[in-house]
């Protein structure tokens, strides 16, 4: 097959160069068209400080990456022994949890430097968090936090989705490949999320998860678990969200790793079992090798989809809440855009975005090199 | 190769030649309009038909377009070019509006006649500098629907008009009394959280501000800060969180209306546009209770969606004769009989019983009429004050922390003023 394959190839250069351009060219078309040249008009945008609404647009140069990426870390004063009753405007006090934050409003405040030395350096950052080493407090300032966290919460969820969702659809591969009477329907069931429109997903999981009259919540119940506020606390709205997401996308990746599984000859796992392999053996030493490349694809497109998160968090958390813990990147350049009108800004985060993800993408190329089958 | 192309070409010619002879006969004037209310719906599609019957010269292509992010798409038109000739928007929308200069002013047509007998409110709401851009078939009515019932049962005094509305102590005490009475699978106070968009920054803002607090500095329009993040504005969000860490409200209803008409749920604070449906369930026990006094006054909402011609209008004079006929009394009074809004036109409201003393919207008239109602702020960044109410208010329903939440609040409205001044 292999030798087949390479005579065709090395035999027909000049026609199969035309053959790709014919066959590719609508694609590389349609690429160009919606893909690349809106990304170079972005680029342009992303120098500007052009709104939707109507004002005069102007060069502005880099300031738009400066403010997205202007980040660091400063000195502050020590925490007081008794918290001030009113807030002040630029120190500490205790939040409703009880826990202490640094306030940091400096219009009206002519000198920062009198409160703290060094304050003044960060007029116009936002206190992003604040963190104390020995006796030392500190506070990461960033320009624009919501980008940091929207990042965060990213790397977050394509950490946890990408793996746990990967392991998942090869183990649901794994099951629907047995050949059992019904398997269709199973295979039918577990894909049956995938062509459901993940807006409806999201509609539906968010009455799941409701904190008084969600299934979710009132079948833990039955456990005498919970209740638990899924979407509206800072620690489980993300994971909730990880959850559907999963739940939602796992049916497309395990196709592709049941195409993968069927197309691994026969003769593979009747030789290992003459070899006296187990079950555990033939997975660990066939079927991993041999879906190699599925994984990588899967891997891949995974992170990749795991990185465009918009749509639950549109649905689920429209203001990407509670804390801005499920804020997203995609999330956030549609808002600042979008609803805020900021075109210019928001080209800027995606130019960001896009340069992060690329970066993400080779570093997993470098990590996981294909051995290409056709070689 | 080159017959295909120049066979679409002229296929092209065909269809461009027979278009001037397709438009002979009436004009076609196009029209958005914000998918509200079903029965709202209807009324402007059956009076959109009738005007279209009722003369040749013109005829209104209407389009429906989703409330919750209406303002997001009409800018995006507005930017592409592509807004329709007569615009429906939510009142406080056009100082931004005219600010991009996507409105023409009515100046020229008006009448006198008409101004005289249309509410002040209206007329104030679609004033921007000396001109009027805009006009309404009826204005809004914001404050408590109750269940009388369950206020009885309860023993919570029902207020007769604006001289002996609920104080802030008289509101808790309400919430307190009406928690012992409602069923186990209810709560005491409806604040419609099924909502999105401008809700929160018209159902909210007034309750601000009879804290003592406001959206924005209306001396100056140029901060917010001190205003939305003062001790009064923090008062009213802690205030308002613990009526959600309480039990008296809730962040996630599933069906909110019909928990109010099914009984679940006494008090309902809404605008007019619930009065059919909350007057059909509850039929006498519907009350309408007038915007409590938090410690600065009384204070409600006003202002709603209203109508305006934008500058790409290629015809402005069949737009205003659909304006004109829109805001005729019998199409305002029959508007506002069909979503429970206060007619724009006095002589409409003046011949409506259910404006006059002890009819059910006796106090929507009291409240736009003697100064309880407060427009929303009168400045271009008004949709990023819309956006970022809706934020904040959900977010300190969720008990997140109020100072730190009206922080970002200012930061995100002081940011687009900022950005706005260039």
């Amino acid at each position: 097959m292999r030798l087949f394959f390479q005579n065709n190839l090395t035999g027909r250069k000049g026609r199969d160069l035309l053959a790709v351009l014919v066959m590719g060219g609508p694609a590389f078309l349609l690429l160009a068209i919606f893909m690349i040249w809106p990304f170079i008009l972005g680029i342009d945008l992303s120098t500007t400080n052009q709104r939707f609404d109507g004002a005069q647009a102007s060069d502005i140069g880099t300031r738009n990456y400066e403010r997205i990426l202007g980040v660091g870390i400063g000195g502050l004063p020590p925490k007081p022994e008794v918290f001030p009753d009113s807030r002040p405007g630029v120190g500490w006090y205790l939040d409703n949890q009880g826990k202490a934050d640094f306030r940091w409003r400096t219009r009206g405040i002519d000198d920062l430097d009198e409160i703290w030395e060094g304050l003044e350096n960060w007029r116009g950052y936002e206190v992003m968090s604040v963190f104390s080493i020995g006796s030392n407090e500190y506070a990461i300032f960033a320009r624009d936090p919501l980008f940091w966290r929207s990042l965060r919460n990213n790397l977050a969820f394509a950490a946890f989705v990408v793996p746990v969702q990967t392991a998942l659809a090869l183990m649901l591969a794994i099951l629907i490949n047995q050949k059992l009477p019904g398997m269709n329907v199973f295979r039918t069931i577990y894909f049956s999320p995938v062509v459901t429109a993940m807006v409806i997903v999201a509609v539906v999981w968010a009455f799941l998860y409701n904190p008084r009259f969600g299934l979710i919540n009132q079948m833990l119940g039955v456990l005498s678990i919970g209740p638990f506020d899924w979407l509206q606390h800072p620690a489980s709205a993300l994971p909730a969200i990880m959850i559907m997401s999963i739940w939602q996308g796992v049916g497309f990746q395990m196709v592709i790793f049941l195409a993968g599984l069927q197309d691994i000859p026969e003769d593979l796992y009747e030789a290992a079992s003459i070899d006296g392999a187990g079950v555990v053996h033939k997975f660990r030493y066939v079927t991993l090798p041999m879906l190699r490349n599925t994984t990588i694809f899967v891997v891949l497109t995974t992170t990749i989809l795991a990185f465009r998160l918009f749509d639950q968090i549109n649905v689920m958390t429209p203001d990407g809440g509670p804390a801005s813990s499920t804020a997203t990147m995609v999330w956030y350049a549609i808002r600042r855009g979008w609803r805020e009108s900021e075109i210019g800004y928001a080209s800027a985060i995606s130019v960001v975005f896009v340069v992060i993800v690329l970066m993400i993408s080779l570093v997993q190329r470098v990590f996981v090199k294909s051995e290409s089958a056709l070689d | 190769m080159k017959r295909l192309t120049s066979m679409i070409l002229m296929g092209l010619l065909a269809v461009l030649m027979a278009l001037p002879a397709a438009a002979q006969g009436p004009e076609e004037v196009s029209l958005w309009f914000h998918s509200g209310q079903g029965s709202e719906r209807d009324e402007l599609d059956r009076q959109i038909t009738a005007f279209n019957e009722m003369q040749d010269e013109y005829v209104i292509m209407p389009l429906e377009v989703p409330e919750g992010s209406y303002n997001d798409q009409v800018r995006a038109a507005a930017l592409a070019g592509d807004l329709p000739c007569v615009l429906d928007f939510d009142g406080p929308f056009i100082y931004s509006y005219v600010f991009s200069g996507d409105l023409i002013p009515l100046d020229d047509y008006v009448t006198d006649e008409l101004l005289d007998d249309v509410l002040p409110s209206i007329i104030g709401q679609g004033t921007v500098g000396d001109s009027i851009y805009s006009l309404g078939q009826f204005d809004s009515g914001l404050s408590i629907w109750a269940n009388a019932a369950m206020l009885e049962e309860a023993g919570v005094r029902i207020p007769e008009g604006l001289d002996d509305v609920w104080t802030l102590d008289e509101f808790n005490e309400a919430m307190e009394a009406l928690a012992a009475i409602v069923p186990d699978d209810g709560y005491v106070i409806d604040f419609k959280f099924t909502y999105d968009g401008e809700w929160y920054s018209y159902g909210f803002g007034p309750m601000i501000r009879s804290f003592g607090g406001d959206t924005i500095d209306r001396e100056t329009f140029e901060t917010a800060e001190g205003v939305l993040n003062g001790e009064e504005a923090v008062a009213w969000g802690e205030w308002f969180q613990s009526l959600f860490a309480n039990g008296y409200a809730t962040a996630t209803p599933v069906d909110p209306d019909a928990d109010f008409m099914e009984g679940r749920v006494p008090l309902s604070w809404v605008g007019h546009w619930m009065y059919n449906d909350y007057k059909d369930a509850l039929g006498d026990d519907l009350v309408l209770i007038p915007a409590p006094d938090f410690g600065n006054g009384a204070v409600t909402g006003m202002g709603s969606w209203n109508w305006g011609i934008t500058s790409t209008c290629a015809n402005p004079d069949g737009a205003w004769t659909f304006i004109e006929y829109l805001m005729d009394a019998d199409n305002t009074a029959s508007m506002a009989n069909a979503n429970g809004a206060v007619p724009s036109r006095i002589s409409a409201l003046e011949a409506d019983e259910r404006y006059q003393e002890g009819g059910d919207l006796h106090i929507y008239f009291l409240q736009l009429t003697e100064g309880v109602a407060v427009p929303r702020a009168q400045t271009a960044v008004y949709p990023t004050i819309s956006t970022v109410m809706e934020d904040v208010v959900n977010a300190i329903a969720r008990g997140e922390d109020v100072q730190r939440s009206l922080d970002a609040a200012v930061d995100a409205i002081d940011s687009a003023i900022e950005s706005l001044a260039g």
